[in-house]
């Protein structure tokens, strides 16, 4: 496991795909799926069939999952973060959802439609700027070792002198306070089931 | 055997009724969004993929936003063919 005196070893997916193995994007889709378990469930696939249709999509340019960043330790994967130019998101998730539906019959994108257009009617709209945190996940087994703080600290570092934003189930309490504890705050009062909460770069002084 | 503008409106007009099916009257090439009922972002992706899948082609991401109208739509599907 990675240890918390060692700096976090993360490979980019995309330019390191060679490198990897089938399993190891296996993990890594696993957790995509993790971190967007609601948005995935509307496409109603089997698991191993969604697997197949999100590996695809680390590897090519322009979709929600090209800026993923994969954290490996002892041939595991740790942990998953997607970054995105918030500026690209919109076509991004087109483009990702074309895929997805691509994989779909004739007479089972109908209701994934339906279920997806249920799905966005939830997640509140948030600014076309700075950076967007696509995917954030931990591997189950590895959670309850600070590895989510850390990684956060990662994309904070990295991508942190730009406007970060993200959405969160208002029910995962958990992973609001993870946020919260590093400087994001919600958008808005406004009632959704997934708001966005966003980080502001420090002001210079 | 390659197709032409009318061919390629023929097909695109077949995937217009399963799309987007509330939708009426004929496929003008200057139809856009928001003439058709249920053609927004969500109706976009819906039609992009069934595109694909009609014609045999893959959309880059710039193209996926690249067309407002039906009849940029052709103008794509006959480049992308060429």
């Amino acid at each position: 496991m990675s240890q918390p005196d060692e700096p976090l070893q993360l490979t980019e997916v995309r330019n390191s795909s060679a490198s990897l193995t089938a399993l190891d994007h296996a993990q890594i889709a696993e957790l995509v799926y993790e971190a967007g378990r609601e948005f995935y469930d509307c496409f109603a696939m089997t698991h191993d069939r969604l697997l197949e249709a999100i590996v695809p999509q680390l590897v090519r340019p322009g979709t929600e999952l090209s800026g993923t960043h994969a954290l490996r330790s002892g041939g595991d994967v740790e942990g998953i973060v997607s970054t995105i130019d918030a500026n690209d998101l919109r076509n991004a998730q087109t483009v990702s959802v074309a895929h997805l539906l691509r994989e779909l019959t004739a007479s089972e994108r109908e209701p994934a439609m339906a279920r997806l257009s249920e799905h966005s009617a939830v997640i509140e709209p948030s600014p076309p700027e700075g950076v967007y945190v696509a995917r954030f996940a931990v591997a189950r087994e590895r959670r309850g070792h600070g590895l989510g703080q850390r990684l956060l600290a990662w994309v904070c570092d990295t991508f942190g002198d730009q406007t970060l934003t993200l959405h969160i189930s208002r029910a995962n309490e958990s992973a609001i306070g993870l946020y919260e504890g590093h400087g994001f705050r919600r958008l808005s009062d406004a009632d959704f089931g997934f708001p966005a909460y966003v980080r502001q770069p420090p002001v210079d002084r | 055997m390659s197709l032409n503008s009318s061919d390629i409106y023929a097909s695109v007009g077949g995937v217009f009724r399963e799309v987007f099916p509330q939708a009426s009257g004929d496929l003008r090439p200057e139809l856009t969004p928001s003439e058709v009922p249920g053609w927004d972002s969500l109706g976009h992706v819906s039609l992009i993929a069934s595109i694909e899948d009609e014609f045999g082609i893959e959309f880059t991401p710039d193209e996926y936003v690249q067309f407002e109208s039906v009849g940029g739509l052709v103008a794509l599907i006959e480049t992308k063919l060429q």
